[in-house]
């Protein structure tokens, strides 16, 4: 094999992918374009003005207790007051997953805006204007559904379209009748298309002042019971060198992921190009033009090897990103250099494997909608990794992890996300499985140059398997 | 090439096969289309590879070992389309192992000598096909091969490329270059080839120089147009030395007896009506071909065959006029 040739062949593969304007949109411009716009699309969302709905709420309260209670807390200032509530419990539980120490970071850093500014923008969200009318504890239940059902078609909007719910509480809802084992159940009725955040505030509000009903009549006190009910848990705390740190284990499992999906993505970037660009050469007829200063293995390592430096490309900007974040939350002690230098063999395994099937099916075929068929068992063999996404990171150890591992032209992913976990694997085991991985890429190899060889000088018809099989024996 | 065979599943492409082309030479390969031409010249390519047989290209025993000293232009040719010229020739030219330096004058000069001096910065799409395949026929030659393989170089050019091409071609072999040049419109063989190699059906059927085939196959037919309108050829056919009279297009061509001397049946045929031409016809490659083909299989084969050479030499007639 001549080097100089490979290398040139390689030059133009990459030039002609790499250096495209298609290329520099889509995998630099556009995910800066979405960051850049980011915050366009917070201001916009939250400029648009979702119609709130309007209109009233009918309580039927057999219970006789909870009218006024329930009245209050539709009140739009309390709407907006438990909404925020929800919001900061939500927002804690997402840096309790990614094991950020919310206090320590700044507001500019964390949060987008301010209280008074959140404030502002659940009013902009729109809170449901909602008139509670307290009909009394005989008021029949058909008759109000009756006046639910003229209400149906009205147009919804920041008009008030009348009667939009009817909440029924049970006579037994707050005080448990003698016999019964279980108090008593409240019911909503409402219009179809109501929006689903207002129901939730009329539910709420109802189990709310039921709960407040009940720890009255049974002579407790409710700020007592939250109290004793709410236990406040630290955080997890990890020991380093240095002091300690709140904990990641959330982290900790998403980092092997995304290794294991950045390698996949780079890997079907290369070889998809590949695919594309080896079709062209095919059908333009220019491959015998080429076969005739290069052989057809001089021809498909360098098609390879430029392809392989343009996912590489592609991997190691979104590296850079991802490692950029990490030091942004002081992370970065999560992944480290020989990760990442694992990570580039692996890939480079993981890629000479699978560009070996594109550069295959790309010289079997005349056209890509004909390789669209042949692709899908490839493609069912790249899922094979997201499927052990969960079994692998959560016991990089098992005997399931570790004999995947072991199994080209998947062993690459898993071992990857066992090297990024916790519990990275024994070094035998890594270095067995780079041993196993190169004897994979050569058969790899080996058996598509043999496609590859018969396959470019074959037009018409797409071959099957079994003709596939032929040119292997034939070539 | 010795006793070169390859098949292709069951069918059999090229059978025994064995082919000397001298250095130097300007040889034909000829036949009608599917007879083994392109498969023989991708074996000598190393494009394929042949099931049994020796091969020796150049001293080598394989064409990959002197790829850089090969100049070729497929039958199936093509560009990259989004590629501009003079960076699509440099490409070829440094696969080819010419240095980078100089390359561009190189190919500047040859675009000045197919007269597309004003192609270098446009993609290759933005060319007609004709230009294309100029384009291409430069990136057979910018390395100044030792060898040169031409498949069907003339198709789809119109006359006044097609001269160019052929003088470009000539050039090359008076340069020292060794020519291959395959094609089925014969008449181009007989135009521009010292030398030619029939095949048909997969086997070398001829192999020789143009100038003793002439000599080899005896003219047999004479052909002859009347002065006067609706002739009656019985006269001709009355003379002892005709065996059969047939028109064609304007004139009538005479088959002559085997025993007849033709050059005193010209005489007979010229005093036996007032004839506006009498003309001893000397056999073309094709009408040598068919002949070959009829004394190794059948009449209806032949016939066959002569339809589909006439038909390739009328497109290139529809092409020279």
């Amino acid at each position: 094999m001549n080097a100089g040739k490979v290398i040139r062949i390689a030059g133009r593969e990459f030039a002609s992918t790499a250096l495209t304007k298609g290329f520099i949109i889509g995998a630099l411009v556009v995910p800066a374009v979405i960051a850049a716009l980011m915050p366009v699309i917070i201001i916009l969302i939250s400029s648009a003005k979702p119609p709130a709905d309007q209109g009233e709420v009918a309580l039927i309260d057999r219970s006789g207790a909870v009218g006024t209670l329930f009245t209050e807390m539709l009140e739009p200032e309390q709407i907006i007051e438990s909404r925020r509530e929800q919001f900061e419990a939500m927002k804690k539980a997402a840096s309790d997953m990614l094991g950020l120490d919310i206090d320590s970071i700044s507001q500019d850093q964390l949060d987008l805006m301010s209280d008074e500014q959140m404030k502002s923008l659940f009013e902009q969200f729109g809170v449901p204007q909602l008139r509670v009318s307290d009909l009394g504890a005989d008021t029949d239940v058909e008759a109000q559904q009756a006046i639910l059902r003229e209400n149906v078609s009205k147009p919804g909007g920041d008009a008030d379209r009348g009667l939009l719910a009817v909440a029924v509480v049970d006579a037994d809802a707050v005080v448990k009748s003698d016999d019964a084992e279980q108090y008593g159940a409240f019911s909503v009725y409402t219009i179809p298309k109501l929006d689903d955040r207002t129901v939730d505030e009329i539910r709420g509000a109802l189990r709310r002042s039921i709960l407040d009903r009940r720890y009255e009549a049974a002579g407790m006190d409710g700020a007592a019971i939250d109290a004793l009910t709410n236990v406040n848990a630290n955080r997890t705390q990890e020991v380093t060198e240095t002091g300690t740190r709140e904990a990641a284990f959330e982290l900790q499992m998403l980092i092997p992921g995304a290794f294991m999906i950045l390698m996949l993505m780079g890997v079907m970037a290369g070889g998809q190009y590949l695919l594309t660009t080896t079709i062209e050469e095919k059908s333009s007829r220019v491959v015998e033009l080429l076969l005739s200063a290069v052989s057809s293995v001089e021809l498909m390592t360098g098609k390879i090897v430029g392809q392989m430096a343009v996912g590489l490309t592609l991997l190691l900007i979104y590296n850079a990103v991802g490692i950029v974040a990490l030091f942004v939350f002081e992370r970065q002690d999560m992944i480290n250099g020989s990760t990442i230098a694992w990570m580039l063999l692996f890939f480079s395994l993981a890629y000479f494997m699978f560009a070996s099937i594109m550069a295959a099916i790309g010289s079997a075929v005349n056209e890509l909608r004909e390789a669209q068929a042949m692709m899908t068992p490839v493609m069912l063999l790249v899922m094979i990794p997201y499927f052990f996404f969960l079994p692998v990171t959560r016991d990089p150890g098992s005997v399931l992890s570790t004999t995947l591992s072991f199994i080209p032209p998947i062993s690459p992913y898993i071992m990857i996300m066992r090297i990024a976990s916790n519990t990275p694997p024994p070094m035998w085991q890594i270095l067995l499985a780079v041993a196993v991985n190169v004897v994979g890429v050569f058969v790899f190899v080996w058996l598509a140059a043999k496609v590859f060889r018969v396959g470019l000088l074959m037009f018409g018809k797409p071959p099957n398997i079994r003709t596939l099989i032929k040119w292997v024996r034939m070539a | 090439m010795r006793g070169v065979r390859k098949t292709f599943g069951k069918k059999v492409a090229v059978e025994g096969i064995d082919i000397d082309i001298p250095f130097g030479g300007l040889v034909g390969f000829i036949g009608p289309n599917g007879a083994g031409k392109t498969t023989t010249i991708r074996m000598i390519m190393a494009i394929l590879f042949p099931d049994s047989g020796e091969l020796s290209v150049l001293g080598k025993s394989s064409a990959i070992e002197s790829k850089d000293r090969i100049g070729y232009l497929p039958e199936e040719r093509g560009v990259y389309k989004k590629m501009k010229v003079g960076k699509f020739l440099r490409h070829m030219g440094r696969l080819k192992g010419l240095p980078a330096t100089g390359l561009d004058d190189l190919i500047r000069g040859w675009l000045e000598k197919i007269e597309l001096p004003e192609v270098y910065n446009k993609r290759c799409e933005e060319l007609s096909k004709g230009m294309q395949q100029k384009v291409q026929f430069v990136s057979g030659v910018l390395h100044k091969p030792d060898l040169l393989i031409l498949d069907e170089p003339f198709s789809g050019l119109d006359p006044v490329n097609m001269r160019l091409l052929r003088n470009l071609i000539r050039e090359q072999n008076e340069q020292g270059t060794t020519i291959i040049f395959s094609t089925h419109v014969m008449a181009q063989a007989q135009q521009i080839c010292d030398h030619v190699i029939m095949i048909h059906n997969g086997q070398k059927v001829l192999d020789d120089p143009v100038k003793s085939i002439r000599e080899r196959y005896e003219p047999r037919a004479v052909w002859f147009e009347p002065m006067s309108e609706g002739f009656d050829v019985s006269v001709i056919e009355a003379l002892g030395v005709v065996e059969s009279v047939r028109a064609v297009d304007e004139h009538f061509e005479a088959r002559l007896t085997d025993q007849a001397d033709p050059w005193a049946a010209v005489g007979l045929l010229a005093s036996a009506a007032p004839m506006a031409r009498v003309e001893l016809h000397r056999p073309s490659l094709e009408d040598v071909f068919i002949e070959i083909v009829e004394r190794s299989a059948g009449a209806e084969e032949a016939s066959n065959l002569r339809a589909a050479v006439r038909a390739g030499d009328a497109d290139a007639q529809e092409v020279s006029r």
